[in-house]
């Protein structure tokens, strides 16, 4: 079963021409996604859950549901990592 | 003995300045002279404190939020500000470069809440309106001023972008860089471009995305505070900046003349178009 999760609270973004900017307000570093990240972003902006995003993946890009999975639990991590989500209960 | 608040004006921001001396009412007054306002309508009072006792474990300016607003702190100033700016004290060592540096925190800060911002950018007014030149310390913003001539120069350093009406506008800020005026010419017109300058062989500009102009304004905007709200309010005005004014890079050599910077001006703006517009 996937968490959920949120852009964190001290977060704030803007998507420009779909690419997201997301500036970390602790230190002021600004993140400029990739073109499938920002995809995800808006996704988990939402609040769409980690499964429902990889469905939405395999429906814009050719990919299959496990690499999107894949693609989707590593980008998860990735931000996690840089603290841009937090989870939501 | 009473000393009367002095009022100083730097685009849309008002500040009232209740001075504890006469030294310090001359400091304000000599280096701020074409800001100083008439009234202090709506400003925002700062009182300053005589006594200053400093903090040498901060050497670099910073914002900091406290229980019920913001601390600005530096080894030679500090400053406390609650959240809807009814009052600020401030206490710094009395010399024009430690109160200049603490405004140029404290705009920020006002700035943030506004939704406006300070640019890492020389300026010139030009038939009425703002162009501003863009760029990181040794871009050449003090060489473009030079070039541009200091009669219509609005600063070397750090100008102000706001929004009024809907529309941005760019104006003057008593903060220089190389030239050192001491407090430059007071203008506030609409800002009609935004050039990020480099020296290079000849003259050329090239038009960024929205995007590139994003990244580009983010990277040269004077910032520091660490309110997610107001973090959200300098994307605003950065989006709106990138959307609605044409924003370019901008080559030019020490060669390079006025009035071939001001035609490529010219032809960039006529080129861009706003979206919807």
């Amino acid at each position: 079963m996937h968490t959920n999760y949120r852009p964190a609270a001290h977060c704030a973004w803007r998507m420009i021409d779909g690419v997201a900017f997301v500036v970390d307000s602790r230190n002021s570093t600004l993140h400029e996604l990739s073109e499938t990240g920002s995809f995800i972003w808006k996704l988990l902006e939402k609040g769409e859950k980690p499964d429902k995003i990889a469905r939405q993946i395999t429906d814009a890009y050719e990919v299959s549901l496990g690499e999107a999975s894949r693609d989707v639990d590593e980008f998860m991590q990735q931000l996690q990592t840089y603290g841009l989500i937090a989870k939501t209960v | 003995m009473k000393h009367r608040g002095l009022t100083i004006r730097i685009g849309v921001v008002k500040i009232c300045f209740d001075c504890p001396s006469h030294r310090w009412e001359t400091l304000i007054k000599t280096h701020y002279r074409t800001f100083m306002a008439k009234n202090g309508r709506n400003a925002i009072p700062v009182t300053i404190n005589g006594i200053f006792h400093p903090d040498t474990n901060i050497p670099d300016a910073g914002i900091s939020a406290t229980g019920d607003g913001w601390r600005i702190a530096r080894s030679d100033f500090v400053s406390f500000t609650d959240k809807d700016f009814r009052h600020t004290l401030l206490g710094a060592a009395l010399n024009r470069y430690s109160f200049n540096s603490w405004l140029r925190v404290f705009m920020t800060l006002v700035l943030a809440r506004e939704g406006g911002m300070l640019l890492h950018s020389a300026g010139i007014s030009h038939n009425g309106n703002t162009l501003l030149f863009g760029g990181v310390s040794g871009s050449g913003k003090s060489t473009i001023t030079k070039i541009l001539g200091k009669n219509t120069a609005l600063s070397d350093e750090l100008t102000l972008i706001y929004e009024k009406n809907g529309v941005l506008r760019g104006a003057s800020a008593p903060f220089w860089g190389e030239l050192k005026k001491d407090c430059g010419r007071r203008f506030d017109g609409p800002l009609k471009g935004i050039y990020f300058i480099s020296h290079g062989q000849r003259l050329s500009a090239e038009k960024l995305t929205a995007a590139g102009a994003i990244k580009r304004i983010l990277g040269c905007a004077l910032f520091f505070s660490k309110d997610p709200a107001h973090v959200d309010k300098l994307l605003a005005i950065s989006e709106k900046a990138a959307r609605s004014v044409p924003v370019c890079s901008l080559e030019f050599s020490l060669q390079t003349t006025r009035q071939e910077i001001l035609k490529c001006t010219q032809i960039t703006g006529r080129r861009h178009i706003a979206p919807g517009g």
